[in-house]
């Protein structure tokens, strides 16, 4: 295939630049995989969208932008920090890609049979697990943004629980990008691995003070061992002018059930891949709720790898995009020859409110296997002409009720968040942009 | 359940039946493609110097354009060096006047198909332009039409006959530089049809032309107008078979339909082309390009087809939808057997207010088949109110086949609504033992589900149609489908 790909000197100088100054940089296997990445990133850099995979997601300014690593981290008010950390959780903090001690839960406070800790620290007291999950889950070849990450990544979580153990209190791991005020690239990379039939909840959040330029280059692995349950929610609320590419890429053992949530707020471009490989019997639930405005363009991207039998799976992503937004889908179930007696399910419904935003989406199925239920469902839409007069009827003001039907539009994914300080952050993120719901807080 | 899977065998198993070679001398051009050749096949044509320029003009551009790879289809590399860019019955030179004129082995080679001339003469109501390879042989009912003012000719002849309106539709809705296929349609198209209706005409009688690939190595590169004037109606038919060849032969068609205000084109193909062995080995490449340009407002096309042949079929029988209120339909059933491939769909293009589409896409893969949907619906800045429906249903028979769906929403309005909704399943035991607990044997069960699963885009072909197209899933799916 003749693909265009964008020039990318200034990310291969980068790479070089940093090669002795990187988390673990005196151990040979992890500098052979950041070399061979970062081999792989200078043949196939950054794609284009003339790529069928980016058609609709320019990445051009990334390029033109020349963001810079930092070396440390940048300072971030206090205050702002403890406002994004969730009540009732156990926190891990990074700003700018590095681990920040103060903010994060210490080890004594932990309970016993997990491990929750930087990679930075993991990479002197765990190398072994480091390095039998480190590159084990995203494909090969991988994306040029994937391959800059494992050349570059500063640090990250890592987050094993034991066989048999069921963590009470979600995890948090939150990314902050300080007001560096200069043009800063972050790669992190977390590794979770929930071990035989255990049970955990981790929450991803990303945030950036507001007006501040960046990109933030973050990827997740997570293994699910059979019979083991979790839970992986990941907030993204960066600065509005920011740029945000993510990846979740999760291999699920036989019977092992994992749900990964996306609630994408922020960025002026962002785009997160969530890819999962079903193992026999297992279960993926795939949910995201995305809500532009302004020139925001958001894209996500799923990828559904039904590789054994009587595996099951669920997407269901919900868009909303006003003003002059672009809203993204593209989902993919591949269902192997093998894969008999998958069930799979896929949809996707977006709300446009203004004539000047767009929304492209594309389901796609492809299956080889003959005894499987599959279906997906698309459908672009507006307010409903009768249930806005219905409510103006009753004295609403148009603005209202059409930010009612709005945030109902938006509360059927915000309702499925089971734990409640989540779910307040998303309905903070929600009510911002759709005020006067006449919807309280408090009565959720 | 071993009953089906005998059914399986026995589909897997049937063979092309409309695979003959009728020998006929054809009067060919060496292989081989260069300016050259456009300028002989162009001077052999008798066409006015614009079209040669038109053509040559495609050509340079298609030297320019590479191939394209990002459809779901394999195939070994296609030298354009190796095929003849002309070949016509030599019988020809004298241009038949009747039918009695026409070459004998001719008329011969359709009855075997089971479409005479003379009784299609006879029958009321269908008109037959012929191809026979690259140039018409025969044309039907020509008085009749010209009666109620339609021109219904070979492109060929219109080009002598209608250069004015060669001229101002040619290449307006597909154009000469689109894509690959279509670029290389332009630079060396044979023959094809040209349909003309005129304002408030309601065409008398269907429309129909069976195209036939018959010299070995021959590439067929036709090219079909139709232009629907101001308020009138025209329904045109399109079937296809061919003779059984081991070499894989090459069809990169282009069919361009301009419909102007209130006015209707309805579309139907049937093609079956062969297939290919039950090996892979052999059958028709089919690249084609079909596109319908609403014009003006009220505009409406329907396309309706049925592909069982070829061995790759790759086409998106499009609608651009440009006046307000105007309608696109696309129904289409795409069956693939043994290694055939099927990557084909519709795109419909909303630019206009208030303008509706429907698409309903039945997929069926057997056998080692691979089939895809991969259909667009755009919707623009401008097209306010514009409606979506689509359903893409796949039916796998067999565990070594594929059905794949990529379909692509584009919307940039938001009093867009779009509706899409793809399922994917095989015959389940539910069903037939339903019908069978009520007496049905499983044969004819299988036979009636798949031809309900098939009924919504079968009850939109016309009556002629309907008949040949469910006996060719009848012969495709023999055994399993009654």
């Amino acid at each position: 295939m003749s693909v265009l790909h964008l020039p990318n000197a200034h990310y291969k100088s980068l790479v070089s630049a940093h090669e002795d100054v990187l988390l673990g940089d005196q151990i040979s296997w992890l500098n052979g995989l950041r070399k061979k990445a970062a081999d792989q990133f200078s043949e196939i850099g950054f794609p284009s969208f003339r790529e069928e995979e980016w058609r609709y997601t320019n990445v051009t300014p990334i390029e033109k932008n020349k963001f810079t690593v930092p070396r440390e981290s940048g300072s971030v008010d206090e205050a702002f920090i403890n406002s994004v950390l969730l009540e009732g959780c156990y926190h891990l903090v990074f700003v700018d890609g590095h681990f920040q001690p103060t903010y994060s839960t210490p080890v004594n406070d932990l309970p016993s049979g997990i491990l929750v800790s930087a990679l930075s620290q993991a990479i002197t007291e765990n190398e072994a697990l480091v390095k039998s999950l480190l590159d084990s889950v995203v494909e090969t070849p991988a994306l040029g943004f994937v391959s800059l990450n494992t050349a570059l990544f500063s640090d990250g979580a890592i987050i094993s629980i034991e066989e048999n153990t069921a963590v009470e209190k979600p995890i948090q791991v939150a990314f902050i990008s300080s007001k560096a005020g200069a043009l800063t690239l972050s790669n992190t990379r977390n590794l979770i691995f929930a071990q035989a039939a255990s049970t955990a909840h981790i929450i991803e959040t990303y945030h950036g003070v507001e007006d501040e330029c960046y990109l933030t280059n973050a990827i997740t692995e997570v293994v699910v061992e059979s019979n083991a349950t979790l839970s992986h929610d990941r907030l993204q609320a960066e600065s509005s002018k920011a740029y945000h590419i993510g990846g979740v890429y999760s291999r699920l053992d036989d019977k092992g059930v994992f749900k990964q949530s996306n609630y994408t707020f922020g960025a002026s471009t962002s785009r997160c891949e969530s890819h999962a490989i079903l193992g026999e019997a297992s279960d993926c639930t795939l949910n995201g709720l995305y809500v532009g405005e302004d020139r925001q363009h958001m894209d996500h991207h799923t990828r559904l790898n039904h590789a054994q039998p009587h595996a099951t799976s669920h997407e269901y992503y919900k868009g909303i995009l006003n003003d002059r937004s672009q809203g993204v889908f593209q989902g993919r179930i591949i269902v192997a020859q093998d894969a008999q007696k998958t069930d799979s399910k896929m949809n996707n419904r977006n709300l446009l409110l203004s004539d000047r935003a767009e929304v492209d989406t594309k389901p796609q199925l492809e299956i080889y296997a003959d005894d499987v239920k599959c279906a997906h469902g698309v459908t672009v839409g507006q307010l409903d002409e009768t249930a806005v007069f219905y409510l103006r009827s009753r004295g609403a003001d148009e603005q209202m009720a059409k930010n009612m039907l709005t945030f109902a539009f938006a509360n059927e994914m915000v309702e499925r968040i089971e734990f409640k300080p989540l779910r307040l952050a998303v309905l903070d993120e929600l009510l911002e942009r759709f005020p006067q719901t006449g919807m309280k807080k408090e009565w959720l | 359940m071993s009953a089906s899977n005998e059914n399986l065998k026995n589909m897997i198993g049937q063979d092309y039946k409309d695979g003959f070679v009728t020998d006929i001398e054809s009067d060919s051009f060496p292989p081989g493609l260069n300016e050259d050749v456009i300028r002989a096949l162009s001077a052999k044509k008798e066409e006015p110097e614009f079209l040669l320029e038109w053509r040559l003009e495609a050509y340079r551009h298609w030297l320019t354009m590479e191939h394209p790879e990002w459809s779901f289809v394999e195939f070994p590399d296609i030298d354009f060096q190796e095929i003849s860019y002309y070949s016509a019955p030599k019988s020809m030179e004298d241009g038949p006047k009747s039918l009695d004129e026409v070459d004998p082995e001719l008329i011969s080679t359709y009855n075997k198909l089971g479409i005479p001339l003379e009784e299609q003469m006879r029958l009321a109501g269908v008109a037959v332009d012929a191809v026979f390879d690259s140039v018409s042989v025969a044309t039907t009912f020509k008085d009749k039409l010209a009666e109620a003012g339609v021109i219904f000719c070979s492109f060929s002849e219109a080009v002598k006959e209608h250069p004015d309106l060669i001229k101002q539709y040619l290449g307006t809705v597909v154009s000469q530089y689109d894509n690959f296929y279509a670029a290389l349609n332009a630079a060396v198209f044979s023959d094809g049809s040209f349909v003309y209706i005129p304002k408030g005409v309601r065409c008398p009688m269907e429309l129909s032309t069976y195209f036939r690939i018959n010299a070995a190595n021959t590439g067929q590169f036709e090219r079909t107008l139709i232009v629907a004037d101001e308020g009138s109606h025209v329904s045109y038919l399109e079937g296809c078979t061919a003779p059984m060849r081991d070499e894989n032969q090459l069809h990169a068609a282009v069919v361009e339909l301009v419909v102007l205000k209130d006015a209707e084109i309805k579309y139907s193909t049937v093609q079956n082309w062969y297939p290919g062995d039950e090996n892979g080995v052999g059958g028709i490449y089919n690249f084609v390009t079909k596109r319908a340009d609403c014009r003006e407002d009220n505009a409406k096309v329907s396309w309706t087809q049925v592909e069982t042949g070829s061995a790759i079929t790759w086409k998106y029988p499009s609608v651009v939808l440009t006046g307000d209120h105007s309608v696109g339909e696309f129904y289409s059933v795409a069956l693939t057997n043994n290694y055939q491939q099927a990557d084909t769909g519709t795109k419909m293009i909303h630019l206009g207010k208030n303008t509706k589409s429907t698409i309903i896409s039945k997929g069926i893969s057997a056998g080692k088949g691979q089939n895809t949907y991969r259909g667009l619906v755009k919707v623009g800045r401008q097209a306010e109110n514009s409606r979506n429906y689509t359903q893409c249903d796949s039916l796998l028979l067999g565990d070594e086949c594929g059905a794949h769906t990529f379909p692509y929403i584009e919307t940039k309005h938001p009093s867009a609504t779009i509706e899409h909704e793809a399922s994917t399943s095989k015959i389940s035991e539910d069903q037939l033992f339903y019908c069978m607990q009520r007496g049905i044997s499983a044969e004819d069960a299988v036979s009636m589900i798949v031809n309900g699963f098939c009924k919504e885009v079968f009850k939109e072909l016309p009556m002629e149609f309907a008949v040949e197209a469910q006996a060719l899933l009848g012969i495709s799916l023999e055994g399993s489908v009654g």
